[in-house]
């Protein structure tokens, strides 16, 4: 350990100093300087000349920023913040923005029974998205990866279902689920059990809006999850197989740390999928029956364009912003403790542990 | 040397590129002069709002859009009025172009009435339009507004939409007109929806389009198919039953009736409250309204729903099919009767599906057995005009609506041409002393749709018309479709769900509903 920072300074001691590199590139023009006649002032000492590339650099990632920046700023922040400052109107559509009532919008959406109903039903089918379809991907991903032949084949068999426009799934689904001539009661009459409701029953529909979305984005998700997996480096599944790892010992201890930070964003992206939840709700039961699957996004959207109250529309919208916000913070809160560096302490503790271990090992090897 | 070069160009290039993309990116958002463009753009951000984010979106840009359309529309109207000053020009906004899927003879119709429009009015500008396809035209209208546009004139709403568009001020006053109306003073004009679009005050906010009834439709062909005579109108409910019961046949799949159990099922459960003996509102002595259909004839509509659901297997358990859905398996023969008016069907668009007027039929609602009574429902579209319409655009608008729907002459020609073309609609002239003369000229309709059609009007009872009445029709959708759903419920639970939303409309709307 002490002769470390000799040969730290030693090394040191044997570095060129960065002004005696050769510069790369054809040599400076004696009369007319290193840029010719522009270059008639001093030359910029090595140090400015790299912070000067630097910020032309950051000049050029900039302007490559700029037209996403506009378009965010414009199209996403601009309208947020102005649908948040609506909210806190009652909105005459002829002279707007109509009567400032301050947070009554607010009052009134946590005092109706609609919003709570509805934001119950957004828990529930995030609830639902957990076990049904976030950790299949993961599990025919990790499958997939341990196949040796025709690996291709089965991704693609997976991934196609992906391809098929979303909008005509549902609306195939709707009639699978149809209870008096629907392919799924058919199969139940088949099979001698009993008919079911399916999407007309407040009790199934949410299992059964959630089947056609195992098999539109689980090829997706898995395909994400797998390419994840594959960037993990052979060596250390050929490792843990000499030390005589079994599959799910694997899993459990390479795989799945490894994906971690890609199963933590699909998490955050299930959640904001799940509260923001519409089109397959609009198209396959437009909340119903009974308001079973009524969501906040939907019952916002209907207090808008059916109830004609904008205002209010636009706090439901903000209370389920605020809601995605606030959850997407905490994981990723959550998903950076699990990745941060060791704090000051742990170092600390863990250079000791080292220290004892080397005082160790050392004795032993003297004795 | 080269790679530097080439580099320093890719740099150019690519600096070229991003600022031509922020000059797209600008010139997208501050460009658009054209409210048209704007409107399709709130529209679509609407239409889009799939996020919380995007949801907030949407109405906030139709709110920009809305400030921005004051101006906008302050300016439009004072460059028109400065336009308009030396030609006496008036522009007049007119939303009721066919859409693309509208068979050829709409627009045969069409393009007969716009020439005619353009004739009797040499100077006025029209810009004609049309709502986006596939979407609720009372959202567009509203859209349009926010957008500061919209049409001058038009037909599109109901009447029982007027008392809450008089109230949130999305249409204009014509008091003027109409107290000044020649042809209603001399009794000539249809009276069936004066109480909806007035106010007790005597301001009138909309005159008559066209009223309808509604009723059971039946397939002559369907019926036949499943043993049945056509010819045997239900009168009572349990005949109903009984026929339905017999023409269902699932495994085709056939039914007996077609139940509309959506978003849109107060609609049709209403009727069945009147046949039962019941109302959905009734007024109060101070003019607001008691909540009726939780009353006795309002659960047992309810519990007979519930009853050709499950007991009777006469109709579809699926509450969650739209209306328009539910028409297209009636045309495709799926099933013997229906909830819709012969207007519903024009030769046209049967023949899509094989079908033709001539195997349709229609009847009113059958009675309750004990203490109901036989019932048309009648319905109809409205004429309005713009909030912001000018005087001048107002002038023009009324002679519009004049020459549209009570110039005996147009309305002649007009109905000659819709015969012609096979799509003369079973709707009443609002024109009292022309009703007679339209029914006669329809020598497309099938025979027996004019006595049908008669004998519902005869029994017909016109949609309730109160504020927060499209409220009170949301409100009971939840119930229901619990009641419908539930095999085996028992009445008490039907009144019980039915109070509840009572109590609900009375908290929400006191200034409307009291008990």
């Amino acid at each position: 350990m002490a002769a470390y920072p000799q040969a730290q300074a030693a090394q040191a001691a044997q570095k060129p100093h960065l002004a005696q590199i050769p510069q790369k590139g054809p040599a400076p023009n004696p009369v007319r300087g290193e840029r010719g006649a522009r270059a008639v002032r001093a030359p910029r000492s090595p140090r400015a000349s790299a912070g000067f590339k630097r910020s032309r650099n950051n000049i050029i990632g900039w302007a490559f920023l700029i037209p996403g920046l506009i378009s965010f700023a414009l199209f996403k922040y601009y309208p947020i913040i102005l649908g948040v400052f609506v909210s806190f109107f009652k909105v005459d559509i002829v002279h707007l923005p109509g009567e400032f009532i301050g947070f009554d919008n607010y009052i009134r959406a946590f005092q109706d029974n609609f919003f709570t109903n509805a934001l119950r039903n957004n828990v529930e089918f995030f609830l639902i998205v957990l076990l049904m379809n976030f950790w299949i991907p993961i599990f025919l991903a990790t499958l997939i990866n341990e196949v040796r032949k025709g690996k291709v084949f089965m991704r693609t068999m997976y991934y196609i279902p992906a391809i098929a426009p979303g909008i005509a799934m549902m609306v195939l689904w709707k009639y699978i689920w149809q209870p008096d001539y629907g392919f799924a009661n058919f199969i139940m009459r088949t099979l001698g059990l009993s008919e079911q409701l399916w999407l007309n029953d407040a009790n199934l529909v949410k299992w059964c809006m959630q089947a056609p979305g195992l098999l539109m984005g689980g090829g997706m998700n898995m395909l994400i999850y797998l390419a994840a997996l594959q960037e993990i480096p052979e060596e250390q599944h050929e490792s843990a197989l000499i030390d005589g790892a079994g599959f799910l010992r694997r899993i459990r201890s390479i795989s799945i740390p490894q994906i971690l930070p890609i199963i933590s964003t699909m998490f955050v992206l299930a959640i904001i999928g799940a509260f923001n939840m519409f089109d397959n709700v609009k198209v396959m039961t437009d909340g119903g029956p009974a308001s079973a699957t009524e969501t906040v996004i939907l019952y916002s959207f209907k207090q808008a364009y059916t109830f004609q109250d904008y205002g209010y529309a636009l706090s439901l919208s903000t209370i389920a912003f605020v809601i995605i916000f606030v959850l997407t913070l905490i994981q990723m809160r959550l998903d950076r403790g699990g990745n941060a560096p060791p704090s000051k302490r742990a170092r600390k503790k863990l250079h000791a542990h080292e220290m004892e271990g080397g005082v160790r090992d050392g004795g032993a090897a003297a004795g | 040397m080269y790679r530097n070069i080439h580099f320093k160009r890719l740099r150019i290039v690519s600096g070229v590129l991003t600022l031509a993309l922020c000059l797209f990116v600008l010139a997208g958002c501050g460009g658009g002069g054209s409210a048209a463009t704007t409107t399709a753009a709130a529209a679509t951000t609407a239409a889009a709002a799939t996020t919380a984010a995007e949801a907030t979106t949407a109405a906030a840009a139709a709110a920009t859009t809305a400030a921005e359309a004051t101006t906008t529309a302050a300016a439009a109207t004072t460059t028109a009025a400065a336009e308009a000053a030396p030609t006496e020009r008036v522009k007049i906004k007119w939303y009721h172009v066919p859409q693309d899927d509208d068979p050829d003879s709409a627009r045969t119709e069409w393009e007969f009435t716009k020439a005619k429009l353009e004739a009797k009015f040499p100077d006025v500008d029209f810009e004609f339009t049309r709502f986006a396809p596939g979407s609720d035209y009372r959202q567009q209208y509203d859209q349009l507004l926010m957008a500061g546009d919209g049409p001058t004139v038009s037909h599109t709403f109901p009447y029982v939409d007027i008392q809450t568009r008089l109230a949130n001020g999305t249409i204009a006053e014509i008091t003027e007109y109409v107290e000044n109306w020649d042809l209603k003073k001399q009794g000539l004009v249809n009276t069936t929806f004066d109480q909806a679009i007035s106010t007790s005050d005597g301001k009138w906010y909309a005159v008559p389009f066209a009223p309808y009834v509604s009723g059971i439709v039946y397939n002559s062909l369907v019926i036949g198919e499943a043993g049945g005579d056509a010819a045997l109108i239900p009168k009572t409910w349990t005949e109903f039953a009984n026929l339905a019961e017999r023409y269902t046949d699932k495994d085709l799949p056939r039914f007996g009736y077609l139940l509309l159990g959506s978003e849109f099922n107060a609609w049709t459960y209403t009727p069945w409250v009147w046949s039962a003996g019941g109302e959905m509102v009734r007024q109060n002595p101070d003019g607001s309204w008691k909540v009726a259909f939780n009353e006795a004839p309002g659960v047992d509509a309810a519990m007979f729903m519930n009853e050709l659901i499950w007991t009777r297997n006469a109709t579809q358990k699926d509450v969650l099919e739209s209306y328009d859905d539910m028409q297209n398996h009636f045309k495709a023969g799926q099933a013997a009767y229906t909830w819709n008016s012969p207007a519903g069907f024009s030769q046209d668009d049967l023949a899509r599906f094989d079908q033709t007027q001539d195997d349709l039929g229609f009847f009113p609602l059958p009675a309750k057995d004990e203490g109901g009574r036989i019932v048309g429902f009648a319905g109809g579209e409205v004429w309005t005009m713009h909030p912001n319409a000018t005087k001048a655009q107002k002038d023009v608008a009324w002679e519009i609506i004049n020459y549209m729907s009570y110039d005996e002459e147009f309305l002649l020609e007009l109905w000659a041409k819709q015969d012609e073309l096979g799509r003369l609609s079973a709707t009443a002239a609002v024109r009292t002393d022309l009703v007679e003369k339209k029914f006669s000229m329809a020598s497309s309709w099938p025979a027996h749709w004019a006595k049908q059609y008669a004998d519902a009007i005869a029994v017909a009872q016109p949609e309730p018309y109160c504020p927060h009445w499209n409220d009170l029709k949301n409100e009971i959708v939840k119930p229901l479709q619990t009641i419908y759903l539930k095999e085996g419920i028992t009445r008490d639970e039907a009144q019980q769900l039915l109070d509840e939303c009572a109590e609900t409309l009375y908290s929400k709307y006191p200034e409307t509903f009291k008990k």
